[in-house]
């Protein structure tokens, strides 16, 4: 039990210390700039059509299986702007960061863990370029960052995608689609779903860096470490989801 | 490079994008909520705002021109809302509007209203307190509406009472309503009445009649002139009696005398007196006849007879 434990607590003091490093090298001069660039773009636009396709999906999904509920309390013309408030506050957020997680978190955990076994980490160090500031602050930062635009384009593509799901039974002109979702909308309903994203997006980055900078052993360890990775981002996802809905409860 | 090139607008586009969709979310939020565009303020105050919230719609003639900015206590009692609203609107709201506190739809959230006044050509100014029309709340509806259902209750309550006293009461009412026997006299009594306006209608057909007595009484001239005669005939006595009774009491005759002059009556009375003593004396003397010898036999007579005719009335009592 106690080594168990040991182990337990090791491992998250590496992961806290991981992250102290993280905040450390980013105000350190040298920055990655090219690479931080193709990380965004292998991050944020390759997943875009992904993303896309989910969002829309979960906006037709949510306003066609809404409708029954609604229409028996007679609220059917709420049906915009209840799928678009859950869509923004919850849904979008949640299944984008789940994707990402799936998408990105798996890459980076599997070519780090890759580079890891196979020692190129290992010379770049000898080559002088701090692997920590190329390989982790770059794919973290780009994580950060692409992953509440992605959840943007999520909402939108979701909305767009209640609006046709609201088409299938009824008809609702698009501009009368878009007034009635922006009449119940909030700041609060927007800023805190969008200020966790970057959350999300932090810790998919740096947990599928984590993992695959720690891999260790043979090839399959890197396999190991892809898959440790998603489950352990997609876990955390919900579990800062939670923390960041309690806090904005408890605020507003 | 060229590599990098390739990717970089893709991108730029991608974050572009993004961002641009955000910022429209934003702007969109914000102008529904009014943060953006020039604005006035007004106030309004209210004792209950029953639920109105920061951020609820002011309406004017049904449509949205503002929201409620904040709600803020000035006394225990008074609560003031401020508002804001769109400034292309403050020319067409005067200074005597009033708001008013309503729901949107059945369910929905409440809803300021600002209604016009009658007559004021002010338009109101920036910050204005304009008037309030106190909310009906649904405890104000619930408190009347208990009133009467209390008061229904009550009434029901005597109703049945009364209904039940009618059902198995001893009044007349009962009585009326449920006693066959009753209702049997009362149908006698009609049939009665029926009856007797017949005859009353026959009758009246009869004093209709041109030869009946009364008929001629009311309408014939003769009987008129006769009865006008008799009449004047009646008066003439009575007023013939009246001087006789004039004399009476003031004349000096006899019978004059007689009703109203003392003397005359004592003298009447000291007569009888006089009168009745002779009469005494007289039976005194004929008593003293009795004892007379000389009249003995003519009273033994007398004696004799009575009882023969005594007996007489005694033996036909018997023959009865």
């Amino acid at each position: 039990m106690v080594p168990f434990l040991k182990e337990q607590f090791t491992q998250a003091g590496k992961f806290s210390m991981f992250i102290g490093r993280f905040f450390k090298e980013i105000v350190l001069p040298p920055f990655q700039f090219n690479e931080f660039i193709r990380q965004c773009f292998a991050i944020g636009y390759k997943s875009l059509p992904l993303v896309s396709i989910t969002g829309f999906i979960m906006g037709l999904v949510l306003t066609i299986q809404s409708r029954p509920t609604m229409t028996k309390f007679g609220a059917e013309s709420w049906l915009p702007s209840m799928v678009s408030l859950s869509l923004i506050r919850e849904i979008a957020p949640v299944v984008t960061a789940l994707i990402c997680a799936g998408k990105i978190a798996s890459g980076i955990g599997a070519e780090l863990g890759s580079m890891k076994v196979t020692s190129q980490i290992d010379a770049m160090e000898v080559s002088a370029i701090n692997p920590y500031k190329y390989l982790v602050v770059t794919r973290i930062l780009a994580a950060t960052l692409m992953v509440p635009i992605l959840v943007i384009f999520a909402d939108v593509v979701g909305v767009f995608g209640g609006y046709i799901g609201y088409n299938v039974h009824g008809t609702i002109g698009l501009q009368r689609y878009f007034s009635e979702v922006i009449e119940h909308l909030d700041f609060l309903d927007l800023l805190p779903a969008t200020i966790k994203t970057f959350f999300f997006g932090f810790f998919i980055g740096t947990i599928g860096c984590y993992k695959g900078f720690n891999a260790s052993g043979g090839t399959a360890s890197v396999g190991l470490a892809a898959n440790s990775a998603v489950v352990t981002a997609s876990l955390s996802i919900f579990i800062v989801d939670m923390l960041a809905v309690q806090i904005t409860d408890l605020f507003f | 490079m060229k590599k990098k090139a390739d990717y970089i607008w893709k991108l730029g586009m991608f974050v572009i994008i993004g961002l641009a969709a955000f910022l429209v979310a934003v702007y969109f939020i914000g102008k529904s909520q009014n943060l953006f565009g020039s604005t006035f303020h007004l106030q309004a105050q209210f004792k209950n705002v029953s639920g109105l919230k920061t951020g609820n719609n002011v309406e004017l003639s049904g449509i949205n021109i503002g929201t409620i900015k904040d709600i803020a206590f000035v006394s225990d009692s008074a609560v003031v809302v401020n508002m804001v609203i769109r400034s292309e609107i403050q020319h067409y709201i005067k200074a005597d509007a009033f708001a008013s506190i309503g729901t949107d739809g059945l369910m929905g959230d409440k809803v300021l209203t600002i209604s016009p006044g009658s007559n004021s050509d002010q338009i109101v100014k920036d910050h204005a307190m304009i008037r309030s029309n106190e909310a009906v709340g649904l405890e104000d509806l619930m408190a009347g509406l208990k009133k009467s259902v209390d008061n229904a209750e009550v009434i029901t309550k005597q109703l049945s009472e009364f209904s039940f006293k009618i059902n198995n009461g001893k009044g007349v009412l009962s009585k009326v309503l449920t006693d066959e026997h009753f209702a049997d006299n009362i149908d006698q009594t009609l049939l009665n009445l029926k009856t007797t306006s017949d005859g009353f209608v026959l009758f009246s057909k009869n004093m209709n009649d041109k030869n009946g007595t009364i008929s001629k009484l009311m309408t014939d001239p003769y009987y008129a002139n006769s009865i006008k005669k008799m009449l004047s005939g009646f008066e003439t006595s009575a007023s013939d009696i009246n001087v006789f009774t004039a004399k009476l009491n003031q004349g000096k005759g006899i019978l004059p005398k007689l009703i109203s002059d003392e003397k005359l009556a004592n003298s009447f009375d000291s007569t009888m007196t006089n009168l009745q003593s002779g009469s005494k004396k007289l039976l005194e003397i004929e008593e003293a006849a009795k004892h007379n010898f000389l009249l003995k036999g003519f009273f033994k007579k007398q004696k004799k007879a009575e009882a023969k005719q005594k007996k007489k009335l005694e033996q036909s009592d018997k023959v009865k």
